[in-house]
């Protein structure tokens, strides 16, 4: 990290929020008193220190430089901690402030000048020379800085007031108790200010000088919303309706459809699959298939359209054994820790701290947004995360291994324990069979009869009997099948060895034994986990962990998680790092906002829906997407949200949509993954057996695609080509490239051709054989429009002019079109 | 230019930024379909397009300091090519040949296989070149170019496992999900064709490398930066044409009224970046059909040049053919270019656990003649001056037997080369043990050997970073020395 990059954030640190509060009026009077003092010629001592240089160091230095954030690598809590310095070096050199860097800096003979907004009042930088003149005592205690000084993110979001807020009383509202009003903005409300989120946004907008973008026209909104929400585009008769339905809550209505589809699900879990790294194959050598994996995946989608609580949903994932080791769901949910990649062929300690490096680094972003991994050779170099903390979240899940384990519905366990009730006295007779005839054997000489004497030896009436009695078990035993498994974590036992710190993160190196814990800058972080917490057969060390996740005081699983559902409808994160909420991440455009929503969210029992709501309601979503001039000169980057951005669709988004539009999508849910057909150059064999099953181009691959198998070393080409990543950790945010592959591949891959004729089948059925009503209905279909006039001269040129087979070409350059693959 | 500064305008906070930074009317579809249809467009290495929209991530971008090589043919061996038995020899292997150490404290299988005797290489040695370097009887051919090659003798590796160790060699990490190497350069450096993928991947037809795409993907750099397999035969790129049925007519037809139909799109929404970038990729696209075709038309070569790469024998034919086509490639301006001898397991790779003879000789024979060739050809058209060679494997193997007659892994110790732009021919770096067991003189790592790369192209290893969950990612992690004693 650069000097010119950690000043930024010392600038953005201190500069954006906690300026204010740290500053006002405190440094002028705290001059003035001390210079008073100093005047009267104390001794410089520790009496002096404490009474005149710590309250200036308090103030001015450690929030940065303190024990927390050592920005730089400085801390200046101790004597000690001071000489030794920072990457320049010692602060100071006790006896000479003109020698010392501290004094260069806050006297402004060396840049950068510190602290780097607020200066020092000329009679403070005199203390300070006075107090290095002398020797630069300190007292006995390490001094820390205010507690207010604590990084943004790592403060619990308290929530603010909504500014200018008017709720609009003249509707219904599903929102009353996260609005904590009566009422719940509207489509028709013409002014902004009625829905929190517009409240915050406007705030922001108009003292920046810009204005909100006018509304969106309806067709636009509602590709936008089945897009956002379910991943596929509205049929034409659903846009038809919606147009229609001049109702002011027409717009309510389709948000309420939408978050009620189960193809909700299907697009939001997604999203989350991305966060938790999910594959339904191991990696590395062979890159075993996981046969299971995909309960985990059916888990996600579920729990979005159920609206789970994200409280527990998070309880679940981490310990789902351990908080109800009975429930096959909570069970299922535990696959969460099983969906990392793992090194099966050589399992050594190494690999078994890479396995739990997975585990930690992606807990740690997922939840909290930190980068906690990189504290596994090394404190964190910007964010108060010490290796120690590292190894307290590696200890909690060091007793973890992964089972296959059986999960049947209460009735599919009655029904596999009938059937093997039914087999028990088959067996019984088949036994006593057996048994006759080997004491006959025996009883003949013959010592050791094989099974296969022994039947031979049968009498013929037995042996009949024998054949029918096995001929029936093997009928129930075949009826019986196996119980259905699922991949799940769970802790070797109760108790497990104590963990060690790694020195340098090497794993057979090993420092300090340390607790299981969090992360003791966090509020709660510091407590232990101890062996009371253990459960009947676990160490109970994931429960307390997701416990502390989610408790109300903890300041960064609710907001993280917002943010990454804001970035999802808005393209980019309030924090717009999302999985960076430390020191170097982002700092948020709406700070205010993303708290407000935060504690609404938990104060409204975590359910997302009725935040997605509102955010969906809100004037700020429903913004036309149209560039303005002014505003970009403002605002380039959109930070303020003056307009909703054009979005790219993702892999399976597009790919979603074509097979819908084509008439083809399969709508079946959940189940094993399927197994497009994949380029036979592509196909290999491994360790484990091809790469890659063989699936027709056909209805029964034609599912939506997060039932698309996730091969980690050989994804589909037509989701990777469109950025789906191959996912080894956290996904926070994809890439949105835009390649000459991703032309090839709209233009030339079989697949693609295959929907085109399907869609250009379906078009000549549903409205014959007029090429306008063709060229009309193509559109709508596709791009959920009528086509402009020159559209529909063109296109009718082009038609004309191709003859047969021309209305495939015509669909089949539909899916090509920008319109088609961007939303704005 | 500092690639620091790059870092901030290539991700996704850039391609976010750019849309809208600049903007240009709704004539943009107009333009773009003109550069499609009339065959005029982006001219190899201009820095400003006419049309006024930013660069593309793959555009040329100069190095942090001016490099000798221009691009990088990577040749990889993969299960673990034997070090002692083609050019590391060691006369105590024959001193000691046979002789048990078996419980001998001091040797580290990583629990695998239990050592068994010590062997002598099946091969001879000779010395080639006026360098006099030794290369076994395995891979005379590449002897007969010594006096080109750097022979680094100490490498290291940080796993004995297949996997972990080729993602190490070829991504940086033994864990997957980096970015691959030519995906790191051409990030860092664009590519001189931006009609022909600018990173190519030729894996072993008959079976795939261990870690597959994980080695060749573009991890958490944006996907223009991936690799992308040709293929061995057919279309040397997935989906590059049309069907059969389709003519050029038709296809110029169907472009023109995407073209058309694009523009009302712009229309509505003028100034949006993407939109026009994602009509340029149309107008690549097409081009690459042609020229990517060309490019692998291994039948305009004259025959002398086919045999010089061992086309017209059954063993090398295969191999030859990538070595060709990579020369054609980097010819074209494609900066990476990676081939790969073996995949699968065992005897379908140069994993000898057992039969070290038959697997080696067979191996070696496929890619001995075509490498050589492939460095003759290069260096007779002058083409070798700024291309670099790497010659690399995950791993050597033991000294000592598994079981009767193989060689189990050995990350303690290996032999790469370097030839070519900027490499001092002739040298050898480091040296192994007595016995070839562990990197003994200066050992270097694959941090050491990517950093060196990085170097000969004109990129400082730290200084090319890509931000990704809250750190500046590099090639080389936090590690990494260039090689000095083998640059020219």
């Amino acid at each position: 990290m650069t000097r010119d990059s950690v000043l930024k954030i010392v600038r953005r640190l201190w500069g954006a929020t906690l300026l204010p509060a740290l500053f006002s009026g405190v440094a002028p009077a705290c001059g003035q008193t001390v210079a008073a003092r100093s005047r009267s010629g104390t001794v410089v001592d520790s009496v002096f220190f404490t009474r005149d240089v710590q309250p200036i160091l308090e103030r001015s230095c450690l929030g940065c430089h303190g024990i927390g954030a050592r920005l730089s690598g400085l801390d200046l809590s101790t004597r000690a901690a001071g000489l030794h310095g920072g990457t320049r070096g010692a602060a100071f050199v006790a006896g000479s402030a003109a020698k010392s860097v501290l004094y260069q800096m806050v006297s402004g003979v060396r840049t950068p000048q510190m602290p780097p907004t607020r200066r020092l009042s000329a009679p403070a930088v005199a203390i300070l020379k006075k107090w290095l003149d002398g020797g630069a005592p300190y007292a006995n205690t390490p001094v820390t800085s205010a507690e207010k000084q604590v990084w943004w993110s790592f403060r619990p979001p308290v929530r603010p007031t909504i500014p200018n807020f008017r709720p609009n009383l003249s509707h219904r509202t599903h929102m009353a108790s996260v609005v904590g009003a009566k009422a719940t903005p509207a489509f028709s409300a013409v002014e902004w200010g009625h829905n929190p989120v517009d409240a915050f946004v406007l705030q922001k907008l108009r003292a920046s000088g810009l204005s909100p973008s006018p509304r969106a026209p309806k067709i636009t909104l509602i590709r936008r919303a089945y897009i956002d929400l379910v991943g596929l585009p509205p049929s034409p008769e659903e846009v038809r309706a919606f147009l229609a339905d001049t109702s002011p809550l027409a717009y309510e209505k389709l948000i309420d459809r939408l978050l009620a589809s189960p193809q909700y699900g299907e697009r939001w879990g997604r999203h989350w699959l991305d966060v938790v790294r999910y594959a339904d194959s191991g990696g590395f050598e062979g890159d075993r298939d996981r046969p299971y994996a995909w309960r985990y995946r059916d888990y996600v989608i579920s729990a979005f359209n159920a609206d789970k609580p994200f409280d527990q949903f998070v309880r679940e994932q981490l310990a789902g054994d351990e908080i109800a080791p009975g429930s096959s769901e909570a069970l299922i949910a535990t696959g969460y820790l099983a969906v990392g990649p793992q090194d099966i062929v050589m399992q050594n300690a190494k690999n078994r701290a890479d396995e739990l490096d997975d585990l930690v680094a992606t807990t740690g972003v997922a939840y909290l947004g930190l980068t906690t991994a990189c504290a596994r050779c090394h404190d964190h170099k910007y964010d108060p995360i010490k290796q120690t903390d590292y190894y307290r979240l590696q200890a909690i899940f060091a007793p973890t291994e992964r089972r296959d384990v059986d999960i049947p519905t209460p009735a599919e366990r009655k029904r596999y324990d009938d059937l093997t009730a039914q087999i028990a006295p088959l067996q019984q007779q088949i036994d006593a069979l057996r048994a006759a005839a080997r004491k006959a054997l025996i009883a003949k000489g013959s010592a050791k009869p094989t099974e296969e004497q022994t039947v031979a030896a049968l009498a013929q009436t037995d042996r009949k009997q024998w054949d029918v009695l096995q001929g029936q078990v093997k009928g129930l035993e075949a009826q019986r099948g196996e119980l259905p498994k699922a991949q799940i974590v769970t802790d070797t036992g109760r108790v497990f060895p104590a963990s060690h710190v790694m020195i340098r993160g090497v794993a057979d190196k090993l420092g300090d034994e340390v607790k299981p814990g969090f992360i003791c800058a966090l509020p709660g972080g510091a407590a232990d986990v101890t062996t009371a917490d253990a459960t009947e057969k676990t160490t109970g060390r994931r429960r307390a962990l997701a416990e502390w996740l989610v408790r109300r005081a903890n300041p960064l699983t609710a907001r993280v998680f917002l943010n990454r559902v804001w970035r999802q409808h808005f393209g980019r994160g309030i924090v717009n790092t999302p999985s960076n909420f430390g020191v170097s991440g982002e700092l948020p455009s709406h700070m205010e906002l993303l708290d407000w929503l935060a504690v609404a969210f938990m104060q409204n029992g975590w359910h997302l829906k009725p935040i997605q709501r509102m955010i969906l309601l809100s004037n700020t979503y429903q913004q036309d997407s149209v560039l303005r001039e002014a505003a970009v000169q403002a605002d380039p980057q959109n930070r303020l949200i003056w307009r909703m951005p054009v979005k790219r669709l993702e892999g399976e988004a597009v790919r979603d949509s074509i097979l819908s539009v084509s008439g083809a999508l399969n709508p079946i849910m959940g189940g094993p993954p399927v197994y497009p057909p994949v380029d036979p150059s592509l196909r290999a064999d491994t360790f484990q057996g091809p790469n890659w099953k063989d699936g027709e181009d056909g209805p029964s691959t034609w599912r939506r695609s997060v039932y698309v198998k996730v091969k980690r070393s050989l994804l589909l080409p037509e989701l990777e080509v469109f950025d789906c990543p191959e996912i080894t950790y956290t996904v926070a945010a994809r890439n949105i490239s835009t390649t000459p592959l991703q032309a090839l591949t709209l233009q030339n891959a079989p697949f693609i051709l295959h929907q085109s004729e399907l869609f250009a089948a379906r078009v000549a059925k549903e409205v014959g054989a007029n090429p306008e009503r063709q060229v009309e209905r193509a559109y709508q279909l596709a791009l959920c429009r009528p086509p402009t006039v020159r559209e529909r001269a063109l296109s009718m040129a082009y038609l004309q002019k191709r003859g047969v087979g021309g209305l495939k070409d015509f669909c089949h350059a539909l899916f090509n079109l920008n319109e088609f693959v961007y939303v704005p | 230019m500092s690639h620091d500064e790059y870092n901030n305008h290539s991700g996704p906070a850039y391609i976010a930024r750019r849309e809208f930074l600049q903007r240009a009317g709704g004539g943009i579809g107009g333009l773009a379909l003109s550069c499609l249809l009339g065959g005029e467009g982006l001219t190899s290495g201009s820095s400003a397009r006419a049309d006024g929209l930013p660069p593309d991530p793959l555009h040329p971008h100069p190095p942090h300091f001016p490099g000798k090589a221009k691009r990088v043919i990577s040749i990889f061996l993969f299960g673990g090519c034997s070090h002692v038995d083609t050019f590391d020899p060691k006369i105590e292997l024959e001193r000691q040949n046979g002789v048990s150490v078996a419980g001998r404290p001091g040797f580290d299988t990583g629990g695998r296989s239990a050592p068994g005797s010590l062997m002598r290489s099946p091969w001879k040695f000779n010395n080639y070149g006026k360098c006099g370097l030794p290369v076994s009887d395995l891979m005379p051919h590449i002897g007969s170019c010594a006096d080109d090659l750097a022979l680094i003798r100490s490498m290291k590796s940080e796993s004995n496992n297949h996997v972990p160790a080729v993602y190490h060699m070829l991504t940086g990490s033994t864990v997957s999900g980096r970015p691959g190497l030519g995906s790191w350069i051409t990030y860092g450096l664009g590519t001189e064709n931006q009609n022909l993928p600018a990173f190519v991947v030729m894996t072993d037809p008959r079976a795939l490398v261990g870690g597959g795409a994980g080695n060749w993907n573009a991890g958490f750099l944006p996907a223009s930066f991936q690799g992308v397999q040709f293929r061995s035969s057919g279309l040397p790129v997935l989906n590059l044409k049309p069907p059969q049925n389709q003519t050029v007519e038709k296809q110029k037809e169907s472009l023109e009224l995407l073209g058309k139909l694009n523009e009302e799109f712009l229309r509505t929404h003028p100034g949006e970046q993407e939109l026009a970038a994602r009509i340029r990729t149309y107008e690549l696209a097409y081009r690459m059909q042609s020229e990517a075709t060309e490019a692998v038309d291994v039948s305009r070569e004259s025959v002398a040049t086919q045999e010089l790469y061992g086309l017209n024998q059954t063993e090398t034919a295969m191999f030859g053919r990538q070595c060709l086509l990579a020369r054609r490639l980097v010819e074209r301006g494609v900066r990476f270019v990676q081939l790969y001898s073996g995949g699968g397991v065992f005897d379908q790779s140069w994993d000898a656990h057992n039969g070290m003879v038959a697997n080696h000789e067979k191996r070696a024979r496929e890619i001995d003649l075509p490498v050589a060739g492939l460095l003759k050809d290069l260096k007779q058209r002058g083409l070798l001056e700024e291309t670099l060679i790497v010659f690399h494997t995950e791993f050597g193997r033991m000294p000592f037997t598994e079981g009767s007659s193989g060689r189990d892994h050995n990350p303690h110790a290996f032999s790469v080369w370097l030839a070519g732009a900027g490499v001092k021919g002739g040298t050898i770096l480091g040296s192994t043990d007595e016995i070839g067991y562990r990197a003994a003189d200066k050992p270097q790592t694959v941090y050491d050997l990517n950093a060196t790369i990085l170097h000969l192209l004109g990129l400082d290893h730290k200084r090319l970073t890509y931000n990704y969950s809250g750190r500046n990612m590099r090639l080389t992690d936090v590690s990494g020395e260039v090689m000095r004693e083998v640059l020219a």
